[in-house]
């Protein structure tokens, strides 16, 4: 096992302020499980499809969940979704979308790609718990609770 | 434009280059705001008990006004949408919906407001009900300092258009700026007389217009305003 395996959150994120925000908010909720963060959606897919850096993680092992942005250099979180749901072995992984406002013209694109939820940024605890709980996971919150 | 003084109009094709620049200049400008906000909330959590009064109170500045430029972004993005989004056009009982607002604003309050029968009108509800709040909540603001604040909603029919008024006794504005009153970010009045962003009635203008009517306001200083709004009928939008 690597330490890309075992994990339950992949955030993809290129924005590090962003990045560094989303994970306190995820840890001062006890969200924040075993997350593993990737800087844009080539990095992503890579991961998820075990390729490259990543290519001795193992492919059983997927993540529970992916936080992902929607723009991002190289390929964007549109592009990442749309190649998540169009595979079946990659089809079934709950992905929330986090945008940058609900004004956001993707967020209907998203939906149309077959995203699960979104949470608008800055990510807090509220509108996490209910992208979670939109998905069906609330084990995901209890965790760190039960360690 | 009916009879008013007003610039050249921009070609459609132009409309949507300044409505895609202010989406997108809005859109990125979250990013780096969210981040001081953030970053000033995580300072004061962890480091604001090392702080003295002093260093509290410009951590707060530096946190409140960065919320208000986050709060002003937002509402250029909002006022962007109103251009991009399709109108749905119904039937409106608009006497219905300014006692839902007046309700809904002044909850405590509605023996300030008199409002009389108006003529149903054809629009799109979720925006008319916008014009509505912001003329509203304006009138509520201008009267929020007078001993018997006063707001009467009427309106007048006119030959292919009804027009909308409210009027209130509150503290009305200077004729010479009436221009002003309709542009986005721009306030007549002081921030401790009179918050907000002042993009309320911009949005007004924005809405009225997409509905191919007209908005105007007249009023005098410290002798009250009259906000009215003329939208057509007997045609399909």
């Amino acid at each position: 096992m690597t330490k890309y395996d075992d994990i339950d959150i992949l955030l993809v994120e290129d924005s590090d302020t962003d990045a560094e925000m989303t994970i306190r908010a995820l840890r001062r909720s006890n969200f924040l499980n075993r997350l593993y963060w990737v800087r844009d959606g080539v990095e992503a897919l890579d991961f998820i499809m075990c390729r490259g850096e990543f290519s001795e993680r193992d492919p059983q092992q997927m993540p529970k969940v992916l936080l992902l942005d929607l723009k991002m250099p190289r390929l964007s979180g549109i592009e990442v979704l749309r190649e998540l749901k169009s595979q079946p072995e990659t089809r079934a992984i709950p992905v929330v979308v986090m945008t940058s406002s609900n004004q956001d013209r993707d967020i209907a694109e998203c939906y149309r790609l077959g995203v699960n939820s979104y949470v608008t940024k800055p990510v807090q605890f509220a509108s996490f718990s209910e992208a979670i709980a939109n998905i069906g996971m609330y084990w995901l919150m209890v965790n760190e609770a039960q360690r | 434009m009916n009879g008013t003084a007003s610039p050249a109009a921009l070609p459609e094709r132009e409309i949507e280059l300044l409505d895609g620049l202010t989406y997108a200049v809005s859109h990125d400008l979250r990013a780096p705001i969210r981040a001081v906000v953030g970053y000033a909330a995580v300072f004061d959590e962890e480091y604001g008990v090392q702080l003295d009064d002093e260093g509290r109170r410009l951590l707060s500045i530096i946190s409140r006004e960065a919320k208000r430029t986050m709060a002003m972004v937002d509402a250029l993005l909002e006022f962007s949408g109103v251009a991009r989004q399709a109108l749905l056009a119904e039937a409106l009982d608009m006497t219905a919906m300014v006692r839902e607002v007046a309700l809904e604003l002044a909850p405590g309050n509605v023996e300030v407001f008199t409002i009389e029968p108006l003529p149903e009108a054809h629009g799109d509800r979720a925006l008319i009900r916008r014009v509505w709040s912001a003329l509203i909540a304006n009138a509520l603001q201008a009267t929020s300092g007078r001993p018997t604040p006063r707001i009467r909603v009427w309106a007048t029919e006119e030959p292919g258009r009804v027009v909308y008024h409210t009027l209130d006794n509150g503290i009305g504005f200077d004729m010479k700026y009436r221009d002003q009153l309709f542009a986005v970010f721009q306030k007549l009045h002081h921030d401790r007389d009179f918050p907000g962003l002042g993009i309320g009635l911009a949005a007004v203008k924005q809405i009225v217009g997409r509905h191919d009517g007209e908005v105007w306001a007249e009023g005098r200083l410290d002798a009250g305003a009259t906000f009215s709004f003329a939208l057509p009928t007997g045609r399909a939008m």
